[in-house]
């Protein structure tokens, strides 16, 4: 009787899950790595969690790596991940960061930085939109930023979290723009797919945040994109001109990256470049950057590690600026 | 497209092998922990939330949705044959199912129950169907001062209509949302009462917190106070249908029961258990000559509350996808189903997931039908569930605790954090505190709170802003009457 | 309402709900506020709770010492007039603790067949190849379907080699 229970389910449970195709084993190579694991330092389906998602496809199909699990450990600005990895001591373990994270450090005052981990390679870059309710009158940049000058305390903007590159942008603009940073209304909000009910109740007066996080909104008609980020338009939405055709000449990518544990040999992390960098020149990447509308970012060893330390004197400059940090 | 056609659509996706075979194993788990004793809908879909991090979103939502349309119908047998009360929303049940059971009437009993379930399911699953849309349409215009007002209306009705003692709610809510505190806190990114723990930084997550509160408190309490001596089940024939006279006198109440169960389900006020009392009370006022029959078992008690039971499952499902607000326990673990998918339930989810949504509600539809095949005929396989010697039971109950706490966090920390939720939830059942209002606090809170600050940010600390508009208005004068108006019934059911 | 049952228990409850609001009371105002969250900080929703808690505390903790007591909640399996047993209590407690700290030496598996067996033996099984059996069988088998079904990570023990030996 006692037996019946397990036995019952668990192969039902089996069963299904082989018809859901979530059985991870696969022929591996010599060279591929075997149970690498990817820690997305944020909940599930953020941009973080994809581009791991996206790593984890590749590299399987690739045949670099078998295996390859992918887990969430949340936290604003991911420094409970940083955390987790300092103290690791998995050779086979990427987290996923990115510019988020430089700035969530700063922000939380967090006593760990990307100083201690292993940086391995920045993979991807992703262009901003700044958006406005479909029922406004704004019908580009200029006509949002003459009202936006004339009530600057007003005029609620939101996006992502607090210190999030969507809030930065924010501060940025306003800068650029003659507004004082420190007079910025930004409402906040745990990610920035959420700001779009603050949008369509009519609470903000324009929303900043991933592309992606907007277009499915853009497209059936209840926002409108005023302004995309990049150095150049948006493939998701063609019509949007950048900031810099509209006048200003500010250029801004929110990028991603994977980085190591601390204190990894040589070997072990010239194992993890080789393998994302076959991972990149593969036709299978280069679809999926198309797909997800990412840029190709792609910079690895010395020149990732000091571009991290750049994006850092630049994120507490502005950070300061916008009255965050001291 | 219309909803119609959305809902043809979901209908196909529905029925994909891999879908069908997922609402299948969900109704079967639901049935399952519905009929055995000391694990519920809400646990077992918080035990399997791990499963979110590979199955597809579509799948696994069929079978949470599987497991909680089958706890409810799980839960009568057990209520019927068993010879002892059992959990809150199926006490009703057991007043006539029971009575029934021992006057050789059982298999009537099961089969008014599980016909009535199917009934109310069916059209219950209609319903949400029919308003979901307009629903979600109007929601969007809800601001964060609208929300607020409506998690607040949904503290109030939680904590006074569940349990014998609305204070002893009020405690346990306040438990909730205190433990909802905890944590880094999402909007600026501070640490607050994580009392230097660095797993407690990460906050409680959801499945913890459910687990320890039913399972691992459950199972203790069990412990503490075990019954000893053999199981007294009722026996029973093998059930295929309702005899005519049977029929005649169940769907009335199938009906009435469906009417009560669904708008009640659908406001955020308490869930199922209200309207299986209402149901029970409205038959017993109705019955006229029978009304005697009521406290020994008229088959109307119980085919109307199980209705209403139903009817509210479906009916709770309104506000959780077009407001993404839960108003049930095993609700507010969908909910956290459905965020580990990046999926935010609300007004939005209509238009940004229509293939997703759809398909859930088609599979209702397939999941009452199931169900009922599952239940009529097999009452009696299920009735051998009972038997399960109880050391066992409860020892299988804590290992599957472990393996959803473990595969969740994946943290040892994160297991003694549930051992010390897992002992509050013991005190809690120890000392009459219900446990429902704890996991809606913990989950309902952060919403609530990051609905408050917002309202204030916008208004730039202008607390008024917060009764601004018709909406919140209104809901708050329905939250002071939650309060105030048993208080005031009470009072006067006293002094008479 | 069954008075007079014992409620010196039930107060102990009350001054832990006492305790965490005056702990929230008390942490709150070190909780830092960054500027531009003036208006609707991080301090202002743990305020609302902490005094909830107290208040609440308060109350109960009055109608506590007035003797009114609710019934413990009722269960299938549980004797509404039989006594605590809290020897009971404390080893699930202890065996549940025990098997949290055991995971990563010796890989869930085991520490659940031990947790398993440990309860079952606590609420009253003796029969033991029965207790053995259906452990090894429940923890083994369901640790088989989380991780190759499911994809789910638990430290495998000392089967995780011997799957690895045989694949």
């Amino acid at each position: 009787m006692t037996r019946r229970r397990p036995f019952l389910v668990a192969p039902l449970l089996l069963a299904a899950s082989l018809i859901a195709g979530c059985t991870s084993s696969s022929a591996s190579g010599d060279d591929s790595i075997d149970g690498l694991r990817i820690m997305v330092p944020a909940k599930p389906g953020g941009g973080w969690h994809q581009t791991a998602q996206a790593l984890q496809d590749v590299l399987q199909r690739e045949k670099l790596a078998t295996g390859v699990q992918v887990f969430n450990l949340e936290g604003p600005g991911g420094v409970a991940g940083l955390n987790k990895l300092v103290g690791e001591k998995d050779d086979e373990l990427l987290m996923q960061m990115g510019k988020v994270m430089v700035a969530g450090i700063i922000n939380n005052k967090s006593e760990k930085t990307l100083k201690d981990t292993t940086p391995i390679a920045r993979l991807t870059g992703e262009s901003l939109a700044l958006v406005v309710p479909a029922d406004t009158p704004f019908r580009n940049l200029e006509q949002f930023l003459t009202h936006w000058r004339g009530d600057p305390k007003g005029t609620v903007i939101t996006g992502g979290y607090v210190a999030d590159v969507d809030h930065i942008l924010a501060g940025l603009i306003a800068d650029r723009v003659g507004i004082d940073p420190a007079q910025l209304t930004y409402l906040p909000n745990a990610g920035g797919g959420e700001s779009v009910a603050r949008l369509l109740s009519g609470e903000a007066k324009a929303g900043i945040s991933g592309i992606t996080e907007y277009s499915e909104h853009i497209k059936a008609g209840k926002l409108r994109a005023i302004a995309v980020s990049g150095a150049h338009r948006s493939k998701l939405l063609p019509e949007v001109k950048t900031l810099t055709e509209q006048g200003m000449g500010l250029t801004y990518l929110n990028w991603r990256g994977v980085v190591a544990r601390p204190g990894l040999s040589e070997q072990a992390k010239q194992r993890l470049v080789n393998a994302v960098t076959k991972m990149h020149s593969s036709p299978a990447w280069k679809q999926t950057l198309k797909a997800k509308d990412w840029d190709d970012a792609f910079l690895v060893g010395p020149e990732f590690t000091s571009y991290i330390e750049t994006e850092d004197a630049a994120a507490r400059k502005v950070l300061r600026e916008i009255g965050l940090v001291n | 497209m219309g909803s119609l056609d959305l809902l043809l659509d979901g209908f196909a996706s529905a029925l994909s092998a891999q879908n069908l075979l997922f609402a299948f194993i969900g109704v079967l788990l639901g049935t399952l922990v519905g009929v055995l004793p000391g694990i519920g809908p809400a646990m077992t879909v918080a035990l399997l939330l791990p499963i979110t991090f590979t199955v597809p979103p579509a799948a696994a939502l069929i079978m949470f949705a599987g497991i909680y349309y089958g706890g409810m119908y799980g839960g009568s047998t057990t209520s019927i044959l068993l010879n002892t009360p059992g959990e809150s929303a199926s006490v009703v049940t057991a007043l006539e199912g029971n009575k029934m059971a021992k006057a050789g009437r059982g298999a009537q009993a099961l089969a008014t129950a599980a016909l009535g379930s199917f009934v109310a399911g069916t059209i219950g699953t209609l319903l949400l169907s029919l308003v979901a849309v307009p629903v979600a349409t109007w929601a969007t215009s809800l601001t964060s001062a609208d929300y607020f007002a409506l998690t607040a209306l949904a503290f109030c009705t939680v904590a006074a209509m569940l349990g014998n003692s609305p204070l002893r709610g009020v405690a346990s809510l306040a438990v909730g949302l205190y433990l909802g505190l905890i944590g880094i806190d999402k909007i600026t990114g501070q640490s607050r009462f994580a009392m230097g723990i660095d797993e407690l930084n990460r906050g409680i997550p959801v499945v913890i917190a459910a687990v320890g509160l039913f399972a691992v408190g459950e199972s203790i309490y069990v412990a503490s106070r075990l019954r000893h001596g053999p199981v007294n089940v009722i026996p029973v024939s093998r059930t295929w249908g309702l005899p005519k006279a049977d029929l005649k006198r169940s769907w009335k109440p199938w009906l009435r029961g469906t009417f009560i169960g669904f708008p009640i389900g659908a406001v955020p006020a308490g869930g199922a258990d209200v309207t299986t009392f209402l149901s029970y009370a409205t038959e017993k006022k109705l019955a006229g000559k029978r009304g005697n029959e009521f406290g020994k078992g008229a088959i109307e008690g119980v085919a109307g509350p199980e209705a209403a039971n139903n009817a509210a499952a479906a009916g709770v499902l309104v506000p959780l996808l077009t407001l993404g607000l839960p108003t049930s326990a095993t609700a507010a673990v969908m909910l956290a189903a459905f965020t580990s998918y990046g999926i935010q339930p609300g007004p939005l989810l209509f238009d940004t997931k229509p293939e997703l949504v759809w398909a859930l509600i088609a599979s209702l539809y397939l999941g009452n039908v199931l169900l009922l095949v599952l239940n009529l005929p097999l009452a009696g396989v299920w009735v051998k569930l009972l038997r399960i010697p109880r050391p066992y039971l409860y020892g299988g109950i804590l290992l599957c605790a472990s393996l959803g706490a473990f595969a969740s966090s994946q943290s040892v920390a994160g297991l003694l954090v549930l051992v010390v939720i897992g002992a509050l939830g013991f005190a809690m059942r120890r000392y009459g505190w219900p446990i429902a209002p704890a996991v809606l606090g913990l989950i309902l809170g952060p919403v609530a709170e990051e609905n408050l600050r917002k309202a204030l940010q916008i208004s730039q600390g202008d607390a008024g802003a917060l009764l601004s508009s018709t909406f919140s208005k209104i809901m708050f004068t329905l939250a002071l009457l939650a309060i105030f108006l048993p208080l005031i019934l009470r009072r006067r059911t006293r002094s008479d | 309402m069954r008075a007079g049952s014992r409620p010196s228990g039930e107060l102990l409850l009350v001054l832990l709900l006492a305790g965490l609001g005056a702990y929230t009371l008390a942490t709150t105002p070190s909780i830092m506020v960054p500027p531009m969250a003036e208006n609707a900080g991080p301090r202002l929703f743990p305020y609302l709770i902490g005094g909830l808690l107290v208040g609440v505390a308060v109350l109960l903790g009055a109608q506590v010492l007035r003797g009114r007591s609710a019934p413990p909640e009722e269960g299938e399996d549980v004797d509404p007039d039989g006594r605590t047993d809290w020897r009971a209590v404390l080893l699930l407690i202890v065996l549940f603790a025990a098997h949290a700290v055991l995971i990563e030496p010796i890989g869930w598996p085991l520490a659940a067949a031990l947790l398993f067996s440990g309860v079952a033996i606590v609420l009253g099984a003796r029969t033991w190849w029965l207790i053995a059996v259906s452990a090894l069988v429940l923890a083994v088998g369901l640790w088989a379907v989380f991780v190759f079904g499911l994809g789910a990570y638990l430290p495998g023990g000392p089967l995780q080699g011997l799957v690895h030996g045989l694949a």
